[in-house]
């Protein structure tokens, strides 16, 4: 091989080698953006929104119900807290599960197809585990003893952690009125679901966690003492 | 290829060295904020069960 063919070759491998380590780096910049700059920042939006964001109140318990046959895909309707995500965690639930309308944009998605909170049945909600945010990022630490709060524009739900599954996606009996799956349910129970990715930054299977309504209390008595005390770190 | 890239800049060390750190700077902009909010948009992320 002559020194000139020599060189074009060193040259063009250089220019390879360069292109696949600056390949490299963009993917790690991409893996260090998502983690630490997208989902913090969309994160704290979201939850800048949510505490912002005031339920009409009403003092009569039938308001709920007249909106909610209206309700169109996206539109806000009330607010989750999971003070075992973090002390202060609150976000906002938006009707659906469409991507591009509520899981992408505003974060948690009610499905059309279960409950409202405190009906008899099975209220079920779906955020995504990581990435636009990341609501339930940590819905893999919940465990017994834990509460989520349920806030709509006439009451407040609290709602006990019982039991957290791995399904595939096709499971849709784990968010039916009687969650399949879960132990104990009964006819009658009034149920929440909460499922996201899993595992984190796939779409193989689905996580779900059910919990039990344990209380329900009129808007206008205020937040439950059970999470005030969760907010102030008693 | 970067070596091309240096050799291509205008000016003395110190104006090369200044030009390739705003360079960078303006392709990571172009990354940060316009390229991987599009890979993101594009890459599937499907929490719900499909019902």
């Amino acid at each position: 091989m002559s020194r000139h063919a020599s060189r074009r070759t060193t040259s063009w491998l250089t220019v390879l080698g360069e292109l696949l380590i600056t390949a490299g780096v963009v993917l790690l910049l991409y893996v260090g953006w998502q983690l630490f700059i997208n989902d913090p920042v969309v994160g704290n939006q979201q939850q800048l929104q949510a505490e912002h964001f005031k339920p009409s109140t009403s003092s009569t318990k039938p308001e709920f119900e007249k909106i909610s046959n209206k309700l169109a895909q996206g539109k806000v309707f009330g607010k989750i807290y999971v003070p075992r995500f973090e002390a202060k965690y609150v976000r906002l639930i938006g009707q659906g599960t469409f991507q591009n309308v509520t899981l992408n944009k505003i974060g948690p998605g009610h499905y059309l197809s279960s409950q409202w909170p405190g009906e008899v049945g099975n209220f079920a909600v779906a955020a995504h585990r990581t990435s636009h945010g990341a609501p339930f990022n940590k819905i893999d630490t919940l465990q017994p003893g834990d509460e989520v709060f349920i806030e709509t524009n006439d009451s407040w739900f609290t709602y006990e952690y019982r039991q957290t599954a791995i399904v595939d996606p096709t499971d849709v009996g784990v968010i039916s009125k009687i969650p399949k799956g879960m132990t104990g349910a009964h006819s009658g129970g009034k149920y929440m679901t909460m499922t996201s990715c899993h595992p984190k930054w796939s779409n193989k299977q689905r996580i779900i966690v059910w919990l039990e309504l344990v209380d329900e209390q009129p808007h206008s008595s205020g937040m439950p003492l059970a999470l005030r005390k969760a907010q102030e770190g008693e | 290829m970067y070596e091309l890239l240096y050799r291509l800049l205008p000016g003395g060390r110190v104006a090369k060295v200044i030009q390739l750190i705003l360079l960078a700077g303006v392709v990571l902009a172009l990354l940060i904020f316009v390229i991987f909010p599009m890979v993101d948009s594009l890459i599937p992320q499907e929490p719900a069960i499909n019902e």
